[in-house]
Order: C-alpha cells, then structure tokens, then sequence
C-alpha cells in the first residue's frame, strides 16, 4: 500500500479523495477497493441500488464508520466540521422541538461563533437563500413543515458552517416529483453561485445529472464505471450501467439514447457498437 | 375493443367526516375503463389516489365516516350498492390488489405458497390439492424458478421484488376483471422495478385484466398505460390517451409534472422554473 501512495501526487485542488477504499462488516466486505474524488466546486454523482453499499459509503466519510483499509482525505478548508449532510428523510432528520431558526443556527452556536444576534442573522440569510422567508419561518417547527420545507431547512443548516464538502445522501428520494424539481433546482444553483463542492448520492442516474459533473456507478461495493456524467448517460461501458438505463422508465415519443432494448413502438435505432452490447459482461 | 366498461366511475365525490367536520378528497370523478385496457392514475401526495380507489371500492379504513355519492360499474356490478358478504365476494372475484408493501400485506406466519391460495378457499370450488397446485404452478408464472421448495417460504425471506411478484400472482389468481395496482412499484429499486412492471403486464395480458395502475409516477404511468386521469388536490384534472397527455398536456398542472421528472435526455433541470407560488404549490 505504502509504495502505491507515495507514487501518488496530492492533488490540491480535491475536496475529498478516497483512495482503495476497503470497508467490512464482519467477514462481509461491503465497499471493496472504492476511488472517488472530488474537486473543489465540483459535484460528483454516486449511483447505485439497494446494498450496493451506498450508505456505508456516506457514513465512512463521516468517519461513523471504521475502513478495513485505504484512506479518506478531506482537505478541510480550515472548517472544523469539514463535510455537512443533508439526509433522505428531512423531517425525522431536524429536531422536532425547534424553530427553524435555531435548527439552521445550531452549528454556529455549538462552535460559540459569533454572538447569538449575529448568529441568527447568519441563519435568516441562509433561511432567505433556500427560499423560505424567515417571517413566516424562522419560528416555525418541523412539524408543520413540508417535505420539501423542512428539506430546505436541512440544507441551510448544513451551509451554515461553510462545510468544504456537502454530502447529500438520497436528498429529493422522498419527495414529490415537483418538490424534488424544486429541491434540486435549489442545490444546483448553489452549486453554481457558491462554488459548493457536492457528493451526491442516488438510486437514481436522471437525478444525479440533474446535479453532477460527473458519476461513478457503484455496484456490490465496486465502482464498475466512472467519467463525466453526460458520457456514462449516452454511451454507458459496464453491462450494470445499461441495464440502470435500460430500467428506468421512458415517456412515449420521447427520444433516448440508442439502447438496447426499445418500445417496439419506436423506429429502428442507429445498430450499436460492439463496446455497448449488453450481452458483453465485464 | 369491447363496448361493455370493465369499470366505470360516474361523478364520484367522496367526503370524510371526522368529529363532525367535512372534508371532500374525491370531487366528481368520471372515467371509463375498457377490458384488456391499462389506465394511470397519477398525482403527488394528497391528491386524492388512494381515496379515489378505496371509494371504487367501498373500501375504507377502520374509524373514518366517509360519504360516497355517484356511481360506480365494476364488472357488472353496482359498487355504491353492495353490502356484506355480497360485495366481498364481488371484490374477492372482480378485483385482484397489488399493494405497494406486500410484506405488510402478507401474513408473516403463512408459508407464501398457502396465502396465495388462500384466496380459492374463499371462492370456493376447488380442493386442498388443486389449490397447492395452482399455486405452484401461479409463482412459476410470475418468474420463481423453483416453485415448489419456494412456495415455502416465509414473506421476510424473500426479496422486496420477489414478494411483490407474489403480490400480483395472489392478485392475479382469480384471473378478476381488474388488476389494481396501488403504487407497486414505489419502494422497489429501478432494474427490480422493470421487472416487476414486465411480470404484472405479462400476467394481466394472461388473465385478460384490465389495469389501474395508481403511481405518483408520471414516467411509470406512461410507459405502461394506454389512458393517464391526472389528479391533483382531489380533482381529475387532464385524461385522456397516454400519447397526447404526454406529448400536448392540457393543464398547466400536467405540463409542470412533465417539466419535473427529471430527465436522462435533454436539457439538465436547473434550466427549468417553477414559480413557487405557481401551478405547483
């Protein structure tokens, strides 16, 4: 191992890098041999099904969950909480007995940063940015939030401490299809305004390019493609890859990407070259 | 196509009373279901799916006063009218369910093979031996490939995808007019949800059911229904063939639902607006 990192140049400019990394419950390996890395201002997609290891993924980056082996490096920008989560269910994810004011502040008061006005001034403007007035919801309790409410809240909670990384963890998975429209829309535009760095975690490659540059499709613990999202999309290596394309449901008239297989409603495609025939398992 | 309806729902409205107050989740709905026809019922949270089915039905949970008005024609029979042990057998011979959890609507101390004969018993007609038999050979119809040693399983030892193909082999058993699946698919991971979605087409072009397919899934709803109802805050906003509703949606509420799902062609979401305050909220 050693004689394989010290032949790798660190390149700076990441936010997170995962090298090889190896994570095992018990005698069951879970993420076996995982490389990821994400630039700063950069968001990276991760795809992947139930117990493809995912989550285990997501907590070894919060450090809940011990590797076997490798390394993650966060490259902390001087935060002391470097990465902020924003989990799949908002509202058992935000206290219930707090205003959303003091939900959104609570990681600024933990630090002691600031005094208390000054504090929660920093948590109204974040309320402002994901698009809540605070008028009507910084006293606000979770409760009485919606979905998507109490899902904006979870994010400016989670910008609060300037984290060097956002890790999103199936952020929209519960939501309304036009609540989750709205959610991303949010996330990308912070994406863009504020040069947030994203790891964003999916069952689902439509929503993960709605947010990433670039994708890595994670499959029984191994990422079996990887490469700028639009590529894997439209010209999909790995057997796994095609078929998560393949199953995801189509609207009628609509064009796809040539696949294998089509609505026989649908004219004949362009004929497929060898790389992308799914019978070809590698 | 047949000129007789499988299903045909005339301006139902339904009304829940609780202490007294008055609320109506289902406000006039009409639409029309022919046999061997697929239609969605589509809609976000709240909009009136499941209330739009248990009404149909005259199914309603424990403790909930509910007022149904209109009329309702479900192979041949008067829905609206039916009583007791008459319009469970209506249900039990007319009507096949697919719940979203089977594992919830399965009994967890029942061998999968037993409960999903279980419904024959009801019926009536058929001995011990028939019923095991048809049971195997139902799960082999649904894609189990060794029926007989797993037609003795518990439901918590198969996968969410396996249970559900169970469901809709229980649902299918009676070969009912109508196949309803409620948000089937909804818990289920993508690849396992095509298969499951090819499995229920397959058995209800087997059974020659006719399909309503409920779904906050507009993309689902598309790909396997000829006919989409779009609701939306109790009222059927937009029906119609699913081409048209898809290619020239009628109500601004269908166009932002297909402006919403996110897309693996085209253009990326963020380029898109919704006004919060829109047709959406």
């Amino acid at each position: 191992m050693s004689r394989t990192a010290s032949h790798m140049v660190r390149t700076t400019s990441d936010v997170l890098t995962v090298r090889n990394l190896v994570v095992a419950y018990g005698d069951r390996v879970v993420l076996d041999g995982v490389n990821i890395s994400v630039p700063k201002g950069g968001s990276v997609g991760l795809v992947g099904e139930s117990g493809s290891g995912k989550s285990t993924f997501a907590r070894t980056i919060l450090g809940l969950q011990k590797p076997r082996s490798g390394s993650v490096d966060i490259a902390s920008g001087g935060a002391d909480h470097p990465v902020q989560m924003v989990f799949q269910d908002p509202i058992s994810s935000l206290n219930p007995h707090r205003a959303a004011l003091d939900i959104v502040a609570e990681p600024l008061t933990i630090r002691g940063e600031g005094t208390m006005r000054q504090r929660r001034e920093s948590a109204r403007e974040l309320l402002n940015r994901v698009g809540l007035d605070p008028e009507r919801f910084a006293d606000a309790r979770p409760g009485t939030l919606s979905g998507g409410q109490a899902q904006r809240v979870a994010i400016a909670r989670a910008l609060i401490a300037r984290p060097a990384l956002l890790l999103c963890d199936e952020p929209v998975s519960s939501l309304d299809v036009s609540v989750q429209a709205r959610v991303l829309n949010l996330l990308a535009e912070l994406r863009d305004e504020i040069g947030l760095s994203m790891l964003f975690i999916s069952h689902d490659l439509a929503v993960v390019r709605m947010i990433a540059d670039s994708v890595a499709v994670l499959c029984e613990g191994r990422i079996v493609e990887s490469g700028d999202t639009e590529s894997v999309i439209s010209a999909p290596q790995h057997n796994y890859t095609r078929q998560l394309l393949d199953a995801a449901p189509r609207l009628p008239g609509v064009t796809r990407f040539a696949r294998a297989s089509t609505p026989t409603s649908t004219p004949p495609l362009p004929p497929r070259s060898p790389s992308t025939d799914p019978k070809d398992n590698r | 196509m047949s000129s007789q309806p499988i299903l045909e729902v005339r301006d139902l409205t339904a009304t829940v009373i609780r202490r007294g107050v008055e609320r109506t989740v289902v406000h006039g709905a009409s639409f029309t279901l022919f046999p061997g026809r697929s239609l969605g019922i589509v809609g976000e949270s709240g909009a009136g799916k499941s209330m739009l089915i248990r009404s149909i039905l005259g199914v309603h949970p424990p403790g909930v006063a509910m007022r149904v008005t209109g009329h309702v024609e479900l192979d041949g029979h008067n829905m609206l009218a039916l009583r007791g042990r008459a319009h469970r057998k209506a249900l039990a011979t007319s009507v096949g369910m697919i719940h979203q959890d089977p594992l919830r609507s399965l009994n967890p101390t029942i061998r999968v093979g037993d409960q999903l004969t279980e419904v024959l018993a009801f019926v009536g007609g058929s001995g011990r031996g028939e019923r095991a038999r048809r049971g195997i050979e139902l799960m082999r119809s649904v894609g189990f490939r060794n029926p007989e040693s797993e037609s003795r399983r518990f439901p918590h030892e198969l996968s969410g995808g396996q249970r559900q193909r169970i469901g809709i082999g229980a649902a299918a058993l009676t070969e009912p007019a109508l196949l309803i699946g409620d948000e089937p698919t909804t818990a289920l991971d993508v690849t396992v949800q095509k298969r499951v979605l090819d499995i229920m087409d397959e058995t209800r072009v087997r059974t020659g059911s006719s399909l309503l397919l409920v779904t906050h899934d507009l993309g689902v709803a598309a790909e396997r229904c000829d006919d989409i109802v779009v609701m939306r805050a109790g009222h059927i906003v937009e029906c119609g063939p699913t081409a048209e509703v898809v290619a020239a949606p009628a109500h601004p509420y269908t166009q932002a639902l297909l402006d919403s799902i996110p897309r693996l062609d085209g253009p990326r979401l963020r380029r898109l607006r919704i006004s919060a305050d829109g047709v959406l909220s």
